[in-house]
C-alpha cells in the first residue's frame, strides 16, 4: 500500500517533470522549424517546415501525442534527422554511463573518506582546497588536465575518440581525463556536503564515548560514524546521479565524447523536442529512482534510530 | 574580534573586485596590439586588447549579479527549510519539490530563464528555481533534529509564535549550516552567471566580463594562455574566498561547546600509596595558567570500591577521564602520572588507549546518548548481564531509541561489565533509576569485588556501596563529609485548582501508555508523579503542556511553563543565560533594559551570580545550566510549572537548591507538576501519583 | 546552398570548450610532397553541430560538415567546383545550354556504376534531382532555378534541365550538391552510391568508408576514410594537434594560428570561404542616406579587421560578395567624421552563432566610434537572430559562405527576393541582372556582373570588409587536400598519405 503510494507519487512527479520540460521547450524562442530553416528562411518556408514536422499542432495535442507514444515505449523521431529517439537516447545513455558510473563511484568513494578526514579534524587548509576545486570553472579544469596529461606528459589522449562502431570499453584510456575532470569537482562537492554531517556525528556522545573506551579510531569511523552518514550520502548520491548524466555537457564537448550532455545541448539548440523530452524523461527516471532509494535508506535508518 | 576582521576581509575582497576598473592601465576597449600576443603583463585578447585591464574591470558585473542571486536563493531556502521543520505540508512540499527539481535538467531551466529574461534576472530565477529547494532541504535536515530539543519545547510552551521559535531558537543554532549553504549557493550562482554570460546573454561587447573573457578567448588559449587562465583563476579565487569566508563566519558565530572552568584550586597534600590503579601528583590545566586539578592523588586497591562525590562542576567527570589515561579536549596534564600496577600509563597516548580497552570498563554520564542509535542492544552487551540488571528478555533486539532512559543506563552498564574489566568506572550509575532497579544495579556492582570508582551525588547510597568515599573539592580529594539533610518544606495553603486532567490518555507510536488519568493541581501544590522508566510519565507531562496529542480533557487555568530533564538541551547554545531568561519577560512586554535587570534577579534567585548573565550554556556546567533553565521557566511567573525530572542529572546540593527555589515560589502560589524517580523529591510532595501498568493512581500509603 | 550557414550555428554556442593547448615539439612540415602513394587510412575530422546526429539522406537537410564530406565520398554529383569559378565535370561529362540559358543538357558518363553493380542512368539522376527539389524546404533550395517538373531524361545518358529563368551559371549552382542515388530509392541506412568510397560502418560520431574499386574515376589512393564529427571546434583542433585525426577541416583562425605555431602541422587555406559583412538597411535611418553609407565605408580600417578578426587569414574586400576584385575606397576618417558625427547613435546587432561575428562587430563599433559614430553592440542567440533581428534592424552583422554570386543575388538582392537583407530594391538592377544571367559566354557574363557588383559596392548597404580563408589543419603526411572554394572541399578522392 505504502509502496504503491510511493510509486504513484513518483509517476506523478515524472509526469510533471515531462510536462514542465515540454512547456519549457515550447517557451523557448524559436522552434525546430526556425532553426532548421536557417539564415535565409522565408516565413512560408518556416511554416512549411513546421507543418512537415507537426509543429503546427496545438501544444496540448503534441504533448498528448508524445505522452501516448511514450507510454507505449515509442519516443518519437528526432525533428532534426528523422531518426527514432529511443535508440539514439540509449546509445548516448550507455556511452555516458562509461563516464558517469566511474565519476559517481569515485565521488562517493573518495569524497566520503575525505569528508571524514576533514570533518573529524576541522581541517581548514583542506576545506580551502576543496573550495578552490569546487570553484574552478569546469572548462578550465578539463583544459588543465589536457595540458598536463596529454600535451606535457603525453600519457593520455587529448580527445576521447571512441573507435568507429565500438564503445569506450575498447579504448578505456580515453575515459581517464573526462572522468577525472568530472570526478574532481564532484568529489570536492561530496566532501564539502558531508563534512558538516561528519562533524555532527563525530561530536555525538556515542562516538566520543567509544573513543574514550579505547576503541581504535578506524573502528569508530567504520562502525559508528559511517552508518550515520548513509542518509546524507544517499541523498548526495541521488543528486549526483542526475548531475553526472547531464552536467557532462562541457566535458563531453572538450573531449569530443558523444554522450548525453552533448545530446542535451544539441537538442536544446535545435529545439529538437522529442529528443529533449525523451532525454528529460530518462534522466528524471534515474533521479527519481535514486531519490526514492535514498529516501528508503534514510527511512530505514531513521526507523532504527527512532527518529520520526 | 576575529569575526569582525573576517567580515572586513571579505568585504575588502569584494570591494577590490568591484572597484578593479580604477586600477586598469588601459581602456578596456583600446586595441594595444595583435590579438593574443604577449603585449602587457597578461598579454592581449581576441581583439588585441589588454587582458590585465579587462581582468581588473571584469569582476564587478559578475559579482553584482551572482552574490545577490546566491544569497536570495539561500535566504528563501532557509525560510522554506525552517517552515518545513514546523509545518507538515510545507515539509512535504519542500521535499517533493526539491526531489522534482533535481529531476529536471538544470541546463534547460537556465536556458529558458536566460532567453526570456535579462541576464541578472535569469540568474536570480535560475537560482531560486534550482537552488532554493536544495537550500531548503539542507536547512530542514539540520533543523529537524532540534525540533524536540528542550529549549524549543520551552519556547512553545511559553507561547512563542512559530515564527519567533524558528527565527530566535532554531535559526541561530543552524546558523553555521545556513552560512555554509549560502556559500555553496553563491558559488553556484557565480557558476551560473559565468554560464549565462558566456552564452552571450550577459554584458554586451565590448564590456569586459570574466565569463565573456573566458569564452571569447578560448580559441586563442594556446596563443596567449593568460587570456583564458587569468579570468578563470579569478573566478575560482573569488568563489574560494566566498566559500571559505562564509564557512569561517559560520564556525565563528556558533559558540564553542567546551565548558570553561573557573575555580583555581590550591595544591593539596599528597599521599604515597600503591594499588591497582593510582593517580600520583597529577596537575591539570584547563587553560594555560588555569589549573583544574593540583597534585591529585588517588589510589584504588585490588577489589576496592571507591565513591567520588562533590558539587556539580567541580570536575568529577574530568577526574574519571584521567583514570582512563586521557584528558578532556583543551586541557593539559602538567605533572603527575597514572600508574597501572605500578607501571606508568602515558596520558592520551596510543598505549593508553590500548590499555583502557583491555582493562577498563566505563559507564559514562548521560549513558543513553553513548549508544549508537543504529546498533541493536544485543550487539553491545551480553544477554545474561542484561537479564541480571532486570531488563526484559527482548531487549537485545531493540534499537536504543526503544529504550527508556533508565533502561539505556543499565544497557550501558551491561556494556561496561561485558568484559569483566579489572577497573570499572561508573559516572552516576543510579541517577534516574527507580528503587527496584537501583537495587539490581547495586547488586551487580558489589558482587564483582573488583576495583571500581563510582562518581555519584547520592552520598547515602555511596556510603552503602563503597569501601570508602572521597570528595573532590577545589581540585583535590578529601574524605567525604556528612550527608546533607533536606529540610521538609513548610506547608502552605492550597488555593483554587489551576490544572485539571479528566480521563486523560496518552499514546506513543500508536501504543497507549497511560489511560484514565484524573487529577487536579491546585495553587501552591507540589504534585509528584513517579513510576518506572518508560511508563509514560514524560509523555503525559508533554501532553499536558500541549506538545503531544492528548485523548481526554486537560484544562489549565493560567500560564504554564516547562522545565525539562536534559541540561544539555534545555538551553539554546547560542543565547547567553541572561538573554534566555529575559526572553519570556520580553514576550510579556517588558522593555529590553527591564527584562535584562529582572533576568539577573532571577538568576540570583536560583543561585547564579550576575556574571552568568553573559555566559553561554557551553561555558557552564550541567547544574548551572539547569538552574538557568529553572530561572527561565519561572521568569514569566507561571501558574503551573511542569517539571520533567529536572533534578535527575544534578548533584544533591544543586538539586536541593532547585527544590528550595520551587518551595519559595510555591509559597506565593506556584503549582508544580513534578515527574521524578527520586523518592527524596517524592517525600516532600503534597501528593504523589504513581504510574504503573498503564494506570495512574494516587499513592495512599505515607 | 545556404545550409553551410548552419553547420556550426547550433550547439557550438552552448559549448564553452577548451582544447588544443599544444606546445609540442616542432618538426619541419611541408617540403616536397613527392609522388602519390597508395594505401592508408585518412582520419578526417569535421565540425558536426550535433556531435554525432548523423544524417543519412543526401537530399534533405545536411546539418553537419561531416555529413557533407560523407555524401561527397559515397555519391557522384553532376559537376564539381574548380579554381577561380570554373566548373569541372564529374558524373556529367559535358553540358550545353540552349534557348538563352533556360534549357540545359547534361551528358552523363557511361562507365559509372552503383556499388550494387547497376549502371548509373539518367533516370537515377532525375530521381535524385526530383528528391532534392521535393525537399527544397529542408535543403534550402539546393537546385536554384531548376524547374524540375519540366526537366526530362534523354535516353540513359543525358538529362535535360529546364530553368524558370535564364541561368547561365547553372552548372556552378549545381556544382557539388547533386548527389545521385539509384532510381526509386528512398531509404539510406545502407547507402548505394556511385562515388569513390563505400560505407563500411557508421555510428553517431564516426563513419568508416572503404575505397570503391569500381569507381569510374582515377583510383583513390586511400584504402579507407574515417570521417568523424566533432561538436566542438576546439576539440576538433585538439584532436588534430594531438594526432588523433589527420585532418581538421574548417577550423577557426585561432586554431590555424595555433597549429602553425606548433610547427608540426600544415595549414591549408582556401581563399574566400567566409565573411562577416555589416548590413545597413537602405530603408531605415540613418542608412537611408547614401552619404552615411559611404562615410561608414570610408571610416573602417579593413586591414585591421582582417588582422583582428581573421588573424590575417584573409584579404580585404570591396563591399560586395563574389571576390576581392572590386577595390574598396581608401580610408578617410576626416571625411567620414564630417558626415557621421551628425548621424547620432546606432545599435549594431550581432549574434553568437560564429565568434567572428561578435569580434567583427566589436571592432567595427570601435572603429566607427573613432569616426564619430556612436555604436552600441548588442548580441543575440542564433535561435532568434536570423528570424527576428537580421533583415529587420537598421544595422546588423551578416554571414556569407562562398556561394556563387548569382545565387546570392537571387536570394538577397532582387526586388523579388524573399529575403532582401539590405532593402536593395532596384528595377533597373533586376533587369540588368536577368540580362547578364542570359549571357552564355562566361567572360562576357562575368564582365557584366562585375559592373553590377561595382554599383552595389558604391551604392549598396553592404560593408564587405574582407574575405576569410577556409582553413584546414592537417598532418604533414596528408597530401592532395582540395584547395578550391565552395563544395570542392568535400571531395577527398585525390588525397594521399605520404609515408
Amino acid at each position: 500500500m505504502a509502496a504503491a503510494l510511493t510509486v504513484g507519487r513518483a509517476a506523478l512527479t515524472l509526469f510533471l517533470v515531462c510536462l514542465l520540460v515540454f512547456l519549457i521547450t515550447t517557451a523557448l524562442p524559436g522552434d525546430a522549424a526556425v532553426i532548421a530553416a536557417g539564415q535565409h528562411a522565408t516565413p512560408e518556408r518556416i511554416a512549411e517546415l513546421r507543418a512537415a514536422l507537426g509543429l503546427d499542432q496545438p501544444v496540448w495535442t503534441r504533448f498528448a501525442g508524445w505522452l501516448a507514444g511514450a507510454a507505449r515505449g515509442d519516443l518519437g523521431v528526432s525533428l532534426v534527422d528523422g531518426r527514432p529517439v529511443a535508440p539514439l537516447l540509449w546509445s548516448r545513455f550507455t556511452a555516458t554511463l562509461f563516464i558517469a558510473v566511474p565519476v559517481w563511484v569515485l565521488a562517493l568513494g573518495v569524497g566520503t573518506p575525505v569528508a571524514m578526514l576533514l570533518g573529524w579534524r576541522a581541517d581548514r587548509a583542506g576545506s580551502a582546497l576543496l573550495a578552490a576545486i569546487a570553484g574552478l570553472p569546469e572548462v578550465v579544469l578539463a583544459g588543465g588536465l589536457v595540458v598536463v596529461f596529454a600535451t606535457w606528459l603525453g600519457w593520455l589522449p587529448a580527445v576521447s575518440l571512441v573507435p568507429a562502431g565500438g564503445t569506450a570499453a575498447d579504448r578505456p584510456e580515453v575515459l581517464v581525463l573526462p572522468v577525472l575532470a568530472l570526478a574532481l569537482p564532484a568529489t570536492a562537492w561530496i566532501a564539502r556536503l558531508l563534512r558538516g554531517p561528519v562533524s555532527d556525528v563525530v561530536g555525538r556522545p556515542f562516538v566520543t564515548d567509544a573513543l574514550l573506551r579505547g576503541v581504535p579510531v578506524p573502528v569508530v569511523a567504520v562502525r559508528h560514524v559511517l552508518p550515520h552518514l548513509v542518509p546524507p550520502l544517499a541523498q548526495a548520491g541521488a543528486v549526483l546521479a542526475g548531475g553526472v548524466l547531464t552536467a557532462t555537457t562541457v566535458v563531453e564537448a572538450v573531449f569530443a565524447y558523444p554522450g548525453m550532455g552533448q545530446l542535451l545541448a544539441t537538442a536544446v539548440g535545435t529545439r529538437d523536442s522529442p529528443v529533449l523530452q525523451g532525454l528529460a524523461a530518462l534522466v528524471a527516471v534515474v533521479v527519481l529512482i535514486a531519490v526514492l532509494a535514498a529516501d528508503a535508506v534514510a527511512a530505514v535508518l531513521a526507523g532504527r534510530a527512532g527518529a520520526r | 574580534m576575529r569575526t569582525w576582521l573576517l567580515v572586513m576581509g571579505l568585504l575588502t575582497v569584494l570591494a577590490v573586485v568591484l572597484c578593479g576598473a580604477w586600477f586598469a592601465p588601459h581602456d578596456v576597449t583600446e586595441v594595444v596590439g595583435v590579438p593574443w600576443s604577449g603585449e602587457g603583463l597578461l598579454g592581449t585578447d581576441v581583439l588585441g586588447r589588454d587582458v590585465l585591464s579587462r581582468l581588473l574591470a571584469g569582476g564587478a558585473g559578475l559579482l553584482a549579479v551572482a552574490v545577490p542571486a546566491g544569497l536570495a536563493a539561500s535566504l528563501l531556502g532557509t525560510i522554506a527549510g525552517l517552515a518545513a521543520t514546523w509545518t507538515p505540508w510545507v515539509e512535504r512540499l519542500v521535499l517533493r519539490t526539491s526531489a522534482g527539481m533535481l529531476a529536471v535538467p538544470g541546463l534547460l531551466v537556465v536556458l529558458t530563464c536566460a532567453v526570456a529574461l535579462p541576464a541578472w534576472a535569469a540568474v536570480l530565477a535560475g537560482m531560486v528555481l534550482l537552488g532554493t529547494p536544495l537550500s531548503a532541504r539542507v536547512v530542514h535536515a539540520a533543523a529537524t533534529p532540534l525540533r524536540r530539543a528542550g529549549f524549543v519545547l520551552a519556547a512553545v510552551v511559553r507561547g512563542e509564535r512559530p515564527r519567533a521559535v524558528l527565527t530566535r531558537e532554531l535559526l541561530p543554532v543552524v546558523g553555521a549550516t545556513v552560512l555554509s549553504d549560502a556559500g555553496l549557493r553563491v558559488v553556484a550562482a557565480v557558476q551560473l552567471t559565468v554560464a549565462v554570460h558566456a552564452l552571450g546573454l550577459g554584458p554586451q561587447p565590448p564590456a569586459p566580463d570574466w565569463a565573456v573573457m573566458i569564452r571569447e578567448n578560448l580559441p586563442g588559449v594556446a596563443l596567449n594562455p593568460w587570456s583564458v587562465l587569468a579570468p578563470a583563476v579569478a573566478v575560482a579565487a573569488l568563489t574560494a574566498v566566498l566559500l571559505l569566508g562564509l564557512d569561517l563566519l559560520g564556525t565563528r558565530i556558533v559558540p564553542r561547546t567546551v565548558p570553561r572552568r573557573h575555580a583555581p584550586p590550591p595544591p593539596g597534600p599528597s599521599r604515597p600509596a600503591t594499588g591497582v590503579v593510582e593517580l600520583r601528583g597529577v596537575t591539570v590545566e584547563s587553560e594555560p595558567g588555569v589549573p583544574l586539578f593540583a597534585g591529585l592523588d588517588l589510589t584504588v586497591a585490588e577489589g576496592e570500591i571507591v565513591g567520588l562525590v562533590g558539587p556539580s562542576g567541580v570536575g568529577k567527570t574530568s577526574l574519571l577521564r584521567l583514570l582512563l589515561g586521557d584528558v578532556r579536549p583543551g586541557a593539559r596534564v602538567v605533572t603527575g602520572q597514572l600508574l597501572w600496577h605500578g607501571e606508568p600509563v602515558v596520558f592520551g597516548s596510543r598505549a593508553a588507549r590500548r590499555w583502557r580497552r583491555a582493562h577498563v570498563g566505563l559507564l559514562p554520564q548521560d549513558p543513553a546518548a553513548t549508544l549508537d542509535p543504529l546498533r541493536r542492544v544485543g550487539s553491545v552487551a551480553q544477554a545474561d548481564v542484561l537479564a541480571r540488571l532486570g531488563l526484559p528478555s527482548d531487549i537485545g533486539r531493540r534499537h536504543p531509541h526503544a529504550l527508556s532512559g533508565g533502561q539505556a543506563q543499565r544497557v550501558v552498564l551491561a556494556r561496561a561489565l561485558a568484559a569483566d574489566p579489572d577497573l570499572l568506572l561508573l559516572d552516576e550509575p543510579t541517577s534516574g533509576l527507580d528503587a527496584a532497579t537501583r537495587r539490581l544495579v547495586t547488586e551487580e556492582i558489589t558482587v564483582r569485588r573488583r576495583s571500581t570508582v563510582i562518581v555519584t551525588h547520592d552520598l547515602r547510597w555511596a556510603r552503602s556501596v563503597c569501601d570508602r568515599v572521597v570528595e573532590l573539592r577545589h581540585g583535590v580529594l578529601v574524605p567525604a563529609g556528612e550527608t546533607s539533610t533536606r529540610p521538609r518544606t513548610a506547608v502552605v495553603e492550597f488555593g483554587a485548582p489551576v490544572l485539571r486532567l479528566e480521563d486523560v490518555a496518552v499514546a506513543r507510536r500508536g501504543r497507549e501508555l497511560v489511560h484514565g488519568v484524573d487529577l487536579e493541581l491546585r495553587r501552591g501544590e507540589l504534585l509528584v508523579l513517579v513510576g518506572p522508566s518508560g511508563a509514560g510519565k514524560s509523555t503525559l507531562l508533554h501532553a499536558v503542556a500541549g506538545l503531544h496529542p492528548v485523548i481526554g480533557r486537560v484544562e489549565a487555568r493560567g500560564t504554564v511553563a516547562l522545565l525539562g530533564q536534559d541540561p544539555v538541551a534545555e538551553l539554546n547554545p547560542v543565547h547567553s543565560l541572561g538573554s534566555a531568561v529575559a526572553r519570556p519577560l520580553r514576550l510579556a512586554g517588558l522593555r529590553r533594559r527591564e527584562a535584562r535587570d529582572r533576568a539577573v534577579e532571577l538568576l540570583a534567585e536560583v543561585g547564579l551570580g550576575p556574571e552568568f548573565a553573559d555566559r553561554r550554556p557551553g561555558e557552564c556546567s550541567g547544574g548551572q545550566r539547569q538552574r538557568a533553565a529553572l530561572a527561565r521557566a519561572l521568569a514569566s511567573d507561571p501558574d503551573v510549572l511542569l517539571a520533567d525530572e529536572p533534578t535527575s542529572a544534578l548533584d544533591a546540593t544543586t538539586a536541593d537548591a532547585v527544590l528550595e527555589v520551587l518551595d519559595r515560589r510555591r509559597a506565593v502560589g506556584l503549582a508544580v507538576f513534578f515527574v521524578t524517580h527520586d523518592e527524596d523529591v517524592a517525600a516532600r510532595a503534597d501528593r504523589v501519583f504513581e504510574v504503573a501498568d498503564g494506570r495512574c493512581a494516587e499513592r495512599v500509603s505515607m | 546552398m545556404l545550409e553551410m550557414s548552419r553547420r556550426t550555428a547550433v550547439g557550438a554556442v552552448f559549448l564553452l570548450a577548451l582544447g588544443g593547448c599544444a606546445t609540442g615539439g616542432a618538426t619541419q612540415p611541408g617540403g616536397d610532397p613527392g609522388t602519390p602513394v597508395d594505401g592508408g587510412t585518412l582520419r578526417y575530422g569535421a565540425v558536426a553541430a550535433g556531435g554525432g546526429t548523423a544524417v543519412t539522406d543526401p537530399h534533405g537537410s545536411l546539418f553537419n560538415e561531416s555529413d557533407w564530406v560523407r555524401m561527397g565520398a559515397l555519391y557522384d554529383v553532376l559537376t564539381v567546383p574548380g579554381d577561380n569559378g570554373a566548373v569541372l565535370p564529374r558524373l556529367a561529362s559535358s553540358w550545353t545550354s540552349e534557348e538563352d540559358a533556360t534549357r540545359w543538357r547534361f551528358e552523363l558518363r557511361t562507365d559509372a556504376v552503383f556499388s550494387d553493380g547497376k549502371p548509373v542512368r539518367a533516370a537515377d539522376v532525375l530521381h535524385s534531382l526530383r528528391r532534392i527539389a521535393a525537399k527544397a524546404v529542408q535543403n534550402g533550395g539546393r537546385l536554384g532555378t531548376v524547374d524540375i517538373d519540366k526537366s526530362t531524361a534523354d535516353g540513359d545518358h543525358a538529362v535535360v534541365l529546364r530553368t524558370t529563368q535564364p541561368d547561365a551559371d547553372l552548372p556552378r549552382t549545381l556544382a557539388g550538391v547533386t548527389f545521385v542515388v539509384p532510381d526509386g530509392v528512398e531509404g539510406f541506412e545502407n547507402p548505394v552510391g556511385s562515388g569513390p568510397f563505400t560505407l563500411s560502418t557508421m555510428d553517431g560520431q564516426t563513419a568508416v568508408l572503404a575505397r570503391n574499386d569500381k569507381w569510374w574515376g582515377k583510383r583513390p589512393h586511400l584504402d579507407r576514410l574515417e570521417i568523424r564529427g566533432f561538436a566542438d571546434p576546439q576539440a576538433l583542433a585538439a584532436a588534430a594537434t594531438s594526432g588523433e585525426v589527420d585532418v581538421a577541416a574548417n577550423v577557426n583562425p585561432a586554431a590555424a594560428k595555433t597549429a602553425e605555431r606548433t610547427g608540426n602541422l600544415v595549414v591549408s587555406r582556401r581563399p574566400g570561404a567566409t565573411t562577416y559583412p555589416m548590413l545597413m538597411r537602405l530603408d531605415k535611418a540613418p542608412f537611408d542616406r547614401p552619404e552615411v553609407r559611404r562615410a561608414v565605408k570610408l571610416a573602417v580600417d579593413r586591414q585591421a579587421l582582417v588582422d583582428g578578426v581573421l588573424l590575417g587569414y584573409g584579404t580585404i574586400g570591396g563591399d560586395v560578395p563574389g571576390g576581392p576584385d572590386v577595390p574598396p575606397p581608401a580610408r578617410d576618417i576626416a571625411e567620414a567624421r564630417h558626415v557621421l558625427s551628425s548621424a547620432g547613435g546606432v545599435v549594431l546587432h550581432t549574434t553568437t552563432a560564429y565568434p567572428g561575428m561578435v569580434s567583427a562587430a566589436t571592432l567595427l563599433a570601435t572603429q566607427l566610434g573613432e569616426a564619430g559614430l556612436k555604436v552600441e553592440v548588442r548580441q543575440h542567440p542564433p535561435e532568434t537572430y536570423w528570424t527576428q533581428v537580421y533583415t529587420v534592424e537598421p544595422l546588423a552583422m551578416g554571414y556569407y559562405t562562398d556561394v556563387p554570386f548569382p545565387v546570392w543575388v537571387r536570394q538577397t538582392a532582387l526586388s523579388t527576393s524573399a529575403f532582401n537583407e539590405t532593402g536593395w530594391k532596384n528595377a533597373d538592377f533586376d533587369a540588368e541582372f536577368a540580362a547578364a544571367m542570359a549571357v552564355v559566354d562566361q567572360g562576357q557574363r562575368e564582365a557584366q556582373l562585375k559592373k553590377l557588383r561595382e554599383r552595389m559596392a558604391a551604392d549598396g548597404g553592404w560593408l564587405v570588409w574582407g574575405f576569410g580563408d577556409g582553413l584546414d589543419v592537417s598532418s604533414p603526411a596528408v597530401q592532395g587536400l582540395p584547395t578550391s572554394t565552395g563544395f570542392a572541399r568535400i571531395f577527398l578522392d585525390g588525397v594521399w598519405l605520404r609515408r
